[in-house]
């Protein structure tokens, strides 16, 4: 071993603290208890008119369990990814992908049996302004805890915390707007998503690293 | 009495709660099985040793993310392999600098600073000739047919018989090993 190296050894032992254990699953319980407690609060105090109505369908229903459960699986897989060895169990990391994609063929699907005419579409503004703020204020937040710790895989961390953030938007979207043509939900509500899906990812990739 | 740590995973547990003797030990392990994963894949000794303190420092900044009910040696190697790429990342980075860089070497030799072409940007024909016969006969061939019979690329690379890329990659090499040569050849 080198001088430098011992020397370096030497200095960072010298004045060394004991430390405040990072957990995972501390992170992954507040995250989703947030989650709930935002959802809750959008099907009880500002929901559109005829959610009660709409749960009743099967296809609404499914879209916002898969919407939830992508946001809670985005969250525990970006919770583990917090950790150098995402606490050995790389699965986990599957999770998001694969209620993302459920997600995705249910969306599709509805885009496949209805006839889409964007030029008829209803205009959303408020909607994609909606969008913007339910997925940019979490991923601020979920960044800036994910930053203190240590991802090994800052890309993939960023991509499921964006994950999670943005099924989070896209499921009080729903909630609340009580707008279901499909040319109004692709233009407002899918677009938006995508779009800021995109740059909140590629940021945090650049925040995450250390 | 308190027992004393034995294992790595041990230790490392003992030092999150601040004891700077058994740190230093932790380190000093990581150091030496650091050395043991990078010396396979890095030849440069000093690069070696840059790796081995960035993967220490990494380990100080990240120490409160060990769960002590976990193995201990798969996060260190998850932090190890992390600089590796990182180490592996910049490397190919400025080997790409490098690579642009050649250009400018062939361009130094090669400019003629006379009409006449006898000298190449002052090094002189004579001694350009007794460079390109200390380089190995492919490279010589090589520089020879694109630089002095002025032969492009694609044409080269049909004589020869390889591909285009791998006739500018090999001219690439070739310039610069026609410089150091010329340079010992001057000195």
């Amino acid at each position: 071993m080198t001088k430098e190296t011992n020397k370096l050894i030497e200095e960072l032992s010298k004045n060394i603290e004991s430390v405040k254990i990072f957990s995972p699953f501390k992170l992954f319980l507040i995250w989703g208890i947030s989650l709930i407690a935002v959802a809750l609060f959008m099907v009880f105090v500002v929901r559109r008119e005829d959610l009660w109505l709409k749960l009743q369908s099967g296809s609404f229903f499914s879209e916002i369990m898969f919407a939830f459960a992508t946001g809670l699986f985005g969250a525990l897989a970006a919770s583990w990814l917090a950790t150098p060895d995402v606490k050995q169990q790389k699965w986990v990391i599957w999770l998001p992908f694969l209620s993302l994609t459920f997600l995705m063929m249910l969306v599709a699907y509805q885009v496949v049996i209805q006839p889409v005419n964007i030029t008829e579409s209803d205009f959303g503004i408020g909607c994609a302004v909606d969008i913007f703020i339910f997925i940019m204020i979490p991923a601020v937040i979920l960044l800036f805890i994910l930053r203190k710790a240590a991802s090994t895989h800052n890309i993939l961390s960023s991509v499921v915390a964006v994950i999670s953030v943005a099924s989070f938007g896209y499921l009080c979207s729903r909630l609340i707007c009580p707008n279901d043509i499909l040319e109004h939900l692709i233009l407002w509500h899918y677009l938006p998503i995508l779009l800021v899906a995109i740059i909140a990812a590629f940021i945090g990739a650049k925040v995450l690293k250390w | 009495m308190n027992k004393s740590p034995k294992t790595l995973d041990e230790k490392m547990i003992v030092a999150q709660s601040g004891d700077a003797k058994i740190y230093s030990e932790v380190l000093q392990e990581i150091s030496i099985l650091a050395r043991k994963i990078i010396s396979a894949r890095v030849n440069k000794k000093d690069d070696i040793e840059d790796i081995i303190q960035e993967i220490l420092i990494s380990v100080h900044k990240s120490r409160h993310t060990y769960d002590g009910a976990r193995p201990f040696k798969p996060w260190v190697r998850a932090i190890i392999s992390f600089r590796l790429n990182d180490y592996f990342r910049k490397y190919y980075k400025t080997a790409d600098k490098e690579y642009v860089d050649y250009d400018s070497v062939s361009e130094q030799l090669f400019e003629p600073s006379s009409q006449e072409n006898v000298t190449f940007n002052g090094y002189d024909r004579e001694l350009i000739n007794k460079a390109l016969a200390n380089l190995p006969e492919k490279q010589r061939n090589i520089v020879k047919l694109m630089k002095i019979e002025g032969y492009t690329a694609k044409e080269v690379a049909d004589q020869l018989g390889m591909s285009i890329s791998a006739v500018k990659v090999s001219a690439h090499r070739s310039y610069k090993k026609l410089k150091d040569e010329l340079e010992k050849l001057i000195a």
